[in-house]
């Protein structure tokens, strides 16, 4: 049944009070959207081969599997929110994707940011990734466009085998771009994703991935009652499907049987756009979910001031922590220019005199003391 | 390849006065030390390579510990052995014109020598201590059963 005009809040919101389901329906961003602008905000193109007709078939068969997989039987905890671990919020902030299916761009990159600030416990590290360049570069190449969509894992090999620039190098806008606005220094500003996993069909091993790295990308199925969403746990309840999309998963609930997702529809959008989804919900578990194992980078880190500084009985390992990057390890090559790099810090801590460091993957290559 | 000499030591406490306890081998007399005995012995590859690489277990990891006041930051946690000590002071320092020989003095621990295995870990360790010296900030610091500081935190 398409849906060409603005949604019918009424209507749902009867649907919802004859369900069971526990979630709210509230005017959004999206409600008052037509159709063809609605699915634009989404991206990611159909399962090969999949009728959508039995989408829905498995439902309550996946929601026992996600249920059965306890996180505690892992060894993970009862519940994780990257934006609550032993309360510190090592999450980002929400965005926009606007009227183009770059949503994949959008839930690869908040994992990115996500597992970056999350493996290294440290909420303040500035990394905002280039959405831009994810899905009018990495994606273009591979055929992508804002009408077509794209697909994660596609995403994530190019993450981990090219890396993805900043935001400030390559500003995210709506609408098809050739990569002609991409920094020509992106090399030296850069994320990389070290390594990354299929997880699609596998519930303890999301999981585990969300509670020891901080987030994973994973696609759904949309419905049009889901553009309403106003909080609580979601269920498909009425409406017709939408198509597929991509969002960043940063928890879950084993109490309350969900999962807790960011989504790129901007903050004013469901929960501080936010939401959560009930296990088994719209093949959530099984469209097509990854698991990131690190993030590493290559980047200055300006203005930092030399909280600490560390050594021990191993040649050429002096590490420095920078305020907001946390510990780096000194260029380890030589002990002559890990010495060097040891007295211009020092110096630089004692008088409390801000720093620019060159990260490459966790060492510092380059140091300016002012 | 050089080898550490452990003989000197700090004599005297950071107020000036001679310390009692370390009464053997003043740096003069060490310094001045009769003629070396020393002479090339055979030995193995596994002694080779045990003198090469310092001797004590290599802890090649980095840094567990955040700085205080830091979101998360933790007590000591390492995988080495060893005794850890948080929240200390170094008032004075002392060295020796012997190859790696450096100590520090800790309020209210007295003097702990640095670690003496490698140049470049030793030269590490001297800059630490000797930034804290300096500016009065507080270390955490590793010491093993030879009563050397193997790691130092300089918060």
């Amino acid at each position: 049944m398409p849906v060409s005009k603005a949604l019918d809040l009424t209507r749902l919101r009867t649907d919802l009070e004859k369900s069971a389901a526990d979630w709210q329906v509230t005017y959004t961003s999206m409600t008052a959207l037509e159709e063809d602008e609605r699915v634009l905000r989404l991206g990611v193109p159909p399962t090969p081969g999949l009728d959508p007709a039995t989408l829905e078939s498995g439902r309550d068969a996946a929601a026992a599997v996600a249920k059965g997989a306890r996180a505690e039987a892992i060894g993970a905890p009862a519940a994780f929110d990257l934006r609550q671990v032993g309360g510190v919020d090592y999450g980002t902030p929400v965005r926009d994707q606007g009227a183009c299916g770059s949503c994949v761009a959008f839930g690869v990159s908040a994992t990115i940011e996500g597992v970056a600030r999350f493996t290294r416990r440290n909420a303040a590290l500035a990394v905002d990734v280039s959405e831009a360049h994810l899905f009018y570069c990495h994606g273009r190449a591979a055929g992508a466009r804002c009408t077509t969509g794209w697909w994660p894992d596609q995403a994530l090999n190019a993450s981990r085998d090219t890396g993805v620039t900043f935001e400030d190098y390559y500003p995210y806008v709506a609408g098809d771009q050739d990569c002609s606005g991409l920094n020509a220094d992106w090399t030296n500003h850069l994320a990389k994703v070290t390594s990354w996993q299929p997880l699609t069909g596998n519930p303890a091993g999301m999981k585990e991935y969300i509670s020891s790295f901080g987030a994973i990308p994973a696609c759904l199925d949309v419905y049009q009652d889901f553009f309403s969403y106003g909080g609580g746990v979601y269920r498909h309840v009425s409406g017709s499907y939408a198509g597929g999309h991509c969002v960043c998963l940063i928890g879950y609930d084993d109490a309350q049987g969900c999962w807790i997702a960011k989504n790129s529809w901007g903050p004013g959008w469901g929960d501080a756009g936010h939401f959560r989804i009930a296990y088994g919900e719209c093949r959530i578990e099984a469209y097509q979910v990854c698991g990131v194992q690190g993030v590493s980078l290559r980047t200055w880190h300006p203005d930092q001031q030399i909280l600490g500084l560390w050594s021990n009985e191993v040649d050429a390992n002096v590490w420095a922590y920078g305020a907001n990057r946390g510990w780096l390890k000194l260029d380890g090559g030589s002990v002559p220019t890990n010495l060097a790099m040891l007295s211009e810090l020092s110096a630089a801590k004692a008088g409390g005199r801000p720093v620019g460091l060159f990260e490459d993957n966790g060492s510092v290559q380059q140091i300016y003391a002012w | 390849m050089a080898t550490s000499r452990t003989r000197g030591e700090p004599t005297l406490t950071p107020s000036g006065r001679r310390r009692t306890a370390v009464a053997a081998g003043a740096a003069t007399s060490t310094a001045a030390g009769a003629a070396g005995t020393s002479e090339p012995k055979a030995i193995s590859d596994e002694q080779l390579r045990a003198m090469v690489e310092g001797g004590a277990p290599q802890v090649v990891a980095g840094p567990t510990m955040l700085p205080p006041g830091t979101a998360g930051a933790e007590a000591a946690a390492s995988a080495a052995t060893g005794t850890w000590r948080s929240g200390m002071t170094v008032t004075a320092m002392w060295a020796i014109n012997e190859p790696r020989n450096a100590w520090i003095y800790v309020t209210g621990l007295g003097w702990r020598r640095l670690y003496n295995g490698k140049d470049g870990a030793f030269m590490a360790l001297v800059a630490l201590a000797g930034q804290a010296r300096q500016t009065g900030r507080q270390i955490a610091f590793r010491e093993e059963a030879d009563g050397m500081v193997y790691e130092i935190y300089l918060w």
